[in-house]
């Protein structure tokens, strides 16, 4: 007998989920900011000097100017997308889950560190700065499109043994599977 | 052993041939809606489409007994006003959308019918949370950024992720000609 995941109760947890990481993470976002900042400018990413101020993220010149900034929030809505699936996914035992978790976010730590060093490459090449250049092609892969995107296709690459867009059988119980006959 | 790995390799992709084209459509169809999405950017396709969803917008606040003025991508309140940017219609989760139903396999009117079906319903989800955006700044200004940036944001892909996961169950269900 093939019975379903539920989609509706995958769609209700990951939306909970959502809401729940969301209210959380705006008190953890600024120092999850910091520690972005701090592995950016640890690996020299960015051509600029990436630093904080009011949760959000700026890029500053070697004078300490801030040149151009990102809202820190913007950066982080993927990281909760992407918990909120994987902890709404079923049929993932507690150790996997937790496994899935600590994978996904060090992708997503990477996504942003790289989204983080592709825009300082822009700013300094100059385009970055004005609101006409965010109509490139690769702005408009890694932050419009990838932003969105990224989350859902890591998602999909640590959950494609679970395939949850698929129906699965349900082991029945022994006793309701073959009842015993008097 | 090289000619066992290209062996290995090669049944690989035979096996996981329709995941691998499959794959290879999603970032065909991604990189050609970048592109196409860059260009139209620039004629201010979007910009339209951003001030259509603030009348839009502005059409149910009223409804709502919210007396709002919409100007352009504007909406505005005697104490709180909004600009709808490209960025807050439902272009992107709908083209991610689209691309992705035109990866996975299935029969063309399935598809359209998928495409047309998740459109009008992304639409309208950013409907509500452009209104609910709204009226959260009204009401409860200090949670604006957070409903706006780490809630709704979150909330739309995942919209998109479900009604994709939906079609592609139903579509699954339909039995081949």
């Amino acid at each position: 007998m093939f019975r379903p995941h539920s989609l509706t109760g995958f769609a209700i947890k990951a939306a909970g989920a959502v809401i729940g990481l969301a209210l959380v993470w705006s008190f953890i976002s600024p120092w999850y900011n910091r520690l972005l900042v701090a592995a950016g400018n640890g690996l020299s990413l960015a051509p600029f000097h990436l630093t904080t101020a009011g949760g959000d993220i700026y890029f500053a010149d070697d004078f300490g100017q801030l040149v151009t900034g990102l809202h820190g929030a913007a950066l982080n809505f993927g990281l909760i997308l992407l918990l909120a699936l994987l902890i709404a996914t079923p049929g993932l035992g507690v150790v996997r889950r937790l496994r899935h978790i600590g994978l996904g976010l060090v992708a997503i730590f990477a996504v942003q560190l790289a989204t983080l060093a592709a825009l300082g490459g822009l700013v300094q090449a100059g385009a970055g700065a004005s609101s006409a250049s965010l109509t490139g092609v690769p702005v408009v892969l890694l932050c419009t499109i990838g932003f969105n995107l990224f989350p859902a296709l890591i998602w999909l690459g640590l959950c494609l043994r679970q395939r949850p867009w698929q129906a699965r059988p349900v082991q029945q119980p022994a006793a309701a599977a073959s009842p015993e006959r008097p | 052993m090289q000619g066992s790995a290209a062996g290995r390799i090669g049944t690989l992709v035979r096996r996981h041939k329709v995941a691998l084209k499959s794959g290879a459509i999603f970032v065909a169809a991604v990189l050609l809606s970048a592109l196409v999405y860059s260009q139209l950017v620039a004629t201010g396709l979007f910009s339209r489409d951003a001030a259509f969803t603030a009348q839009a917008t502005g059409f149910f606040l009223n409804l709502m007994g919210q007396s709002v003025q919409v100007s352009g991508p504007t909406v505005a309140a005697a104490a709180f006003s909004v600009e709808v940017g490209t960025g807050c219609t439902a272009t992107i989760p709908i083209l991610l959308f689209i691309c992705a139903v035109v990866a996975y396999p299935g029969r063309v009117k399935h598809k359209l019918v998928g495409i047309l079906f998740g459109g009008v319903c992304l639409y309208a989800l950013n409907l509500v949370r452009t209104v609910s955006l709204f009226l959260i700044g009204s009401h409860l200004h200090s949670f604006f950024e957070t409903a706006h940036l780490l809630l709704w944001q979150p909330l739309i892909i995942l919209a998109a992720l479900i009604l994709w996961l939906v079609w592609v169950r139903r579509t699954s269900r339909v039995p081949a000609a």
